[in-house]
């Protein structure tokens, strides 16, 4: 884990998503995208949310980037409630807030307009009195703090490398001044020599301007990078949530293990870290029919009886580590 | 093993894409050889060239891609001089390959079946197999493939099966026609990671027990790091270095390398750095000397600039193209 | 400050200039077919001699009324390159008039039926499952839902035969054409992550739809644009031939074959200068629409 910065205050919650459901009506049956997930993202750190796609992630965020609205339960900005206000019913300042970086550059940026008017858009909308010539000098500054350079002011997307494009999206999401950043798979779709400019970026800008990130990712040498804390997700629930050293150090749920287990690693120092022993197995089934009790069992290799018929609750085992497994659910 | 000759082996390739104004100068001066059951990884980040010399061995490049030099041969058929007929057997019966994006390699249309027994069928010419034959086999692949249930799924059709399922029937696919080499290019990405890990295992084990020689090509340096023997890093269709994997990826030698090792985001604590200056290569007119010298911390020598290096020889069985090495400047 | 702000006009010099650098190119890309050149050539000189028609035709008085039964049912020869017609009159004069008949009323449709069809479009597209696509898109069914021909010809049949009634029955067949085009694609674009970060920023409905959408909608409209004008030629032709459209003594193309038809086979000259006319804007269009798509394909 990187040191948390001075920003950073444990006590000041800015974010608290309570209960929060979101379900999806198909043809086939309720998607149960989202299902009964709480938890608060504190000023100043970074949250990872992370697991397989299928896991709900994504829709959480997109509840709280308001792409989708709450089927149920709550999600408070600033105790504003949040969840179930469409992004375009949202006001400008909280527009101007909550901003996001999307996964792949190549379509979060406007095909037909050059990095100028990409970012100049976001300028002249949270910040209508500047006049052209304040809005340039603004942008050249924003260019520059992110490591682009005038060179790159009229290209289009399509004439950048997938790095840069990214670091246009990340500018243009820094244009509005926000304090809260969803970055959607910041990384996933670079190469890797791009990756830890992104990274690296976001490391500065956080630690700069004391933002607040929740960051997707299944991607787990990114999350150790640059996360604070973790929540494990598997079939719309947190099975784990811990400050990212003890989900490194010592995973407690089965799922996490399997995750940890299966990334490649490119050194021998990297391989002795990961989990031996939970090999990965079977698929995430269907979020229409998930499976009674707990919804990991079918994959888990320390399967009990118990398993089948009991939901298992999170619950704190060690300070900040909450884990919802039954192998750790004792009654002291 | 040993005695044999490669089973495949370029020589110092060229290709060209040819646009309306341009030439681009994709590949250049690329060898590479692979022997009988060895897996070979070539790792490169996404236009370096690793997708078109996997195409130049296939002989499938799109019309405008020109071989302007070298040699090809498998085994001792030379693949750019040979018949026509010869080539597409190779393709049917030697050589299977598993595309960049497994899911749109295949026909939404038609069913697993229909699809496998048309390459099952092309594999086995003149083998005379009547049709339970074949579908006898592809149940085998299937198998092979760890397929649960495989008589529903050769039925189905693939929207009908998870995105794990498909890659595997893939895979299948592929194995069909190779009974000796089997070109990967990219076979993980987009996938995640607990699913990769499956798939990799997968592929490993089957083509030890099939005695299969591989090309992994991918930008993921974990993923070749974990399955491969030896290494070709490509950059700007060059070869910058060629090592044993443990070796390379322990003691890199090629600056470009020791970059990409150094700058990916590690599990293990260490700093994140600027990454590599990001200067994308134009084929058109690729820079003088090393192609790398642009990026290289160590490239503002003149013989950077101005020749381009060798393969040299460091110890048996490691090349590298860097005059960091080269005693002959 | 001063000294930034110099350095800023110079930023936004150099933005103009890369403006041109890409007109630039996309000129490179249209010129690299030689039938879209091909198409431009003969657009740009249909357009002119249209435009000055009085000044290049041999017999300007000629295009309306005028008779000459001394010249009637001339073969062509040197004075006449393409014969006269039953009243003495020119019909190379004609066909060059008929031309600048085409282009208005091609003017006239397209620029209504583009904007009002992309406007319409883009809303509907953008509101997709809300009232304004339920809206916009029925009453567009319901014009698709009628034969075309068999809509423009009962409009012009309603209203008086005339060269404005024509124009009127084809804007109102065509519109809902581009509407649906311009919908199928908005609704597709209108989730890409660009649109959405856009939502994200604050920007207004509107602007996200002109601003963000419109601008990689337009190659592809305008293609078909270019592409449709022959078509409204063909139907603004077979309007007048079916006597709904333009009247004699009008220089217009279709009424001139309907007029001519009669002749045929005996003065067969007759009827080639109005088919040739029309045969040949229309490959004009086409090719220009070809290069078109060329140019935005490339991209």
């Amino acid at each position: 884990m990187h040191e948390p910065h001075e920003a950073m205050l444990y006590d000041q919650v800015l974010l608290k998503v309570e209960h929060l459901k979101r379900y999806f009506n198909t043809p086939k049956g309720t998607v149960k995208a989202v299902d009964d997930v709480s938890f608060n993202v504190i000023k100043g750190e970074t949250l990872a949310l992370v697991g397989e796609s299928g896991s709900g992630k994504t829709t959480t965020a997109n509840v709280i980037l308001g792409r989708y609205t709450a089927t149920d339960g709550s999600v408070f900005y600033k105790d504003v409630e949040i969840g179930s206000m469409p992004l375009t019913k949202r006001p400008l300042w909280l527009r101007r807030e909550i901003q996001v970086v999307f996964q792949d550059p190549a379509t979060s940026l406007n095909p037909k307009k050059t990095v100028k008017d990409i970012i100049e858009t976001a300028i002249r909308i949270h910040y209508p009195k500047l006049n052209k010539y304040e809005r340039m000098e603004r942008l050249l500054e924003l260019l520059d703090y992110i490591g682009l350079t005038e060179d790159h002011l009229f290209k289009l997307p399509r004439e950048l490398g997938g790095g840069e494009k990214q670091l246009v999206a990340l500018a243009r999401a820094l244009a509005t001044n926000p304090t809260h950043l969803i970055l959607d798979e910041p990384t996933s779709s670079l190469d890797v020599s791009a990756q830890s400019r992104i990274l690296s970026t976001l490391l500065k800008i956080q630690k700069d301007r004391g933002l607040t990130y929740i960051l997707i990712t299944h991607d787990l040498a990114v999350v150790k990078n640059i996360s604070h804390r973790i929540n494990v997700m598997y079939l719309g629930k947190i099975v784990e949530t811990a400050p990212v050293d003890d989900i490194f150090g010592e995973p407690l749920h089965p799922y996490t293990q399997m995750l940890l287990s299966s990334i490649p690693t490119i050194s021998e120092e990297e391989s002795k870290m990961l989990p031996k022993g939970v090999e990965s197995r079977g698929e995430i089934p269907s979020a229409i029919d998930p499976p009674s009790g707990c919804r990991f069992r079918t994959r888990c290799p320390f399967v009990m009886d118990v398993c089948s018929k009991e939901e298992p609750p999170l619950k704190e085992v060690v300070t900040r580590h909450f884990v919802a497994c039954h192998l750790h659910n004792k009654n002291v | 093993m040993q005695g044999a000759g490669p089973l495949l082996s370029v020589k110092n390739l060229y290709v060209k894409y040819k646009s309306y104004w341009y030439t681009y100068h994709v590949l250049d001066d690329v060898s590479i050889n692979v022997k009988l059951g060895e897996k070979v990884g070539l790792i490169g980040e996404s236009g370096a060239g690793k997708t078109t010399l996997l195409k130049s061995i296939l002989r499938v490049l799109p019309t405008q891609g020109k071989i302007t030099g070298g040699e090809i041969f498998y085994k001792d058929v030379d693949l750019l001089r040979c018949s026509k007929q010869r080539l597409l057997e190779i393709r049917r019966k030697n050589v299977g390959m598993i595309f960049q994006d497994p899911l749109a390699a295949l026909n939404p249309v038609f069913t697993v079946k229909d699809q496998m027994l048309e390459v099952l069928r092309y594999a086995n010419e003149r083998a005379d197999m009547n049709k339970s034959d074949l579908i006898n086999m592809a149940l085998d692949l299937l198998r092979d493939t760890l397929i649960p249930d495989p008589e529903r799924v050769l039925n189905s059709y693939p929207f009908q099966l998870s995105g794990g399922m498909r890659q595997r029937i893939v895979i299948a696919m592929a194995l069909a026609s190779a009974r000796e080499l089997l070109l990967a290019d990219e076979p993980t990405t987009n996938i995640d990671v607990t699913i990769q890990a499956q798939i990799l295992k997968l592929i490993g084990d089957l083509v030890e027990k099939k005695g299969l020689s591989m090309i992994l090509v991918s930008h993921a340096l974990g993923l070749v790091r974990k399955m491969t023997d030896r290494v070709y890093v490509m950059y700007g269709g060059n070869i910058a270095e060629e090592a044993p994997t443990s070796k390379l990826f322990n003691e890199p030698l090629h600056p470009y390398m020791q970059l990409l090792l150094k700058t990916a985001p590690k599990l293990v604590e260490s700093p994140l750095t600027e990454g590599i200056k990001s200067i994308p290569i134009d084929y058109r007119n690729p820079p003088t000397g090393c192609v790398f010298h642009p990026r290289c911390p160590y490239g503002d020598q003149e013989v950077c600039r101005k020749v381009k290096p060798p393969p040299i020889e460091v110890e048996k069985g490691r090349f590298v193209r860097c005059h960091l090495y080269g005693s002959g400047s | 400050m001063s000294n930034t702000s110099k350095d800023l006009i110079f930023v936004l010099k150099k933005e103009k200039e890369m403006k041109r650098e890409r007109l630039k190119r996309a000129w490179f890309r249209f010129k690299r077919s030689k039938l879209a050149l091909t198409g431009l050539i003969l657009f740009s000189a249909l357009l002119v001699m249209a435009v000055f028609a009085e000044s290049v035709t041999p017999y300007p008085k000629h295009a309306e009324t005028y008779v000459n039964f001394k010249m009637r049912f001339h073969p062509p020869d040197l004075n006449h390159l393409l014969g006269t017609d039953h009243l003495g009159r020119d019909i190379l004069t004609r066909v060059i008039f008929g031309f600048r008949l085409a282009f208005i009323m091609i003017g006239i449709v397209i620029s209504i039926v583009l904007p009002v069809g992309t406007v319409l479009g883009l809303v509907a597209g953008y509101y997709k499952g809300r009232w304004p696509d339920y809206a916009v898109m029925r009453f567009a069914d319901v014009f698709v839902s009628i034969p075309p021909l068999i809509l423009a010809l009962s409009i012009c049949a309603i209203l008086e035969p005339n060269i404005v009634n024509a124009m009127i029955a084809v804007t109102l067949m065509w519109w809902p054409w581009y509407t649906r085009m311009v919908y199928s694609m908005t609704s597709a674009i209108r989730d890409e992550p660009y649109v959405w970060a856009a939502r994200a920023l604050g920007v207004r409905d509107v602007s996200i739809m002109f601003k963000e959408i419109l601008p990689n909608i337009l190659g592809p409209v305008l293609t078909k644009a270019t592409l449709d004008a022959a078509w409204v030629i063909l139907i603004g032709s077979a309007i007048s031939f079916l006597g709904l459209g333009a009247q004699p003594p009008t220089p217009d193309l279709g009424t001139m074959v309907s007029e001519y038809m009669v002749y045929f086979p005996r003065y067969w000259w007759m009827i080639i200068g109005p088919t040739l006319g029309i045969a040949v804007l229309i490959m004009a269009f086409n090719l220009l629409g070809d290069g078109l798509r060329e140019v935005f394909a490339g991209e």
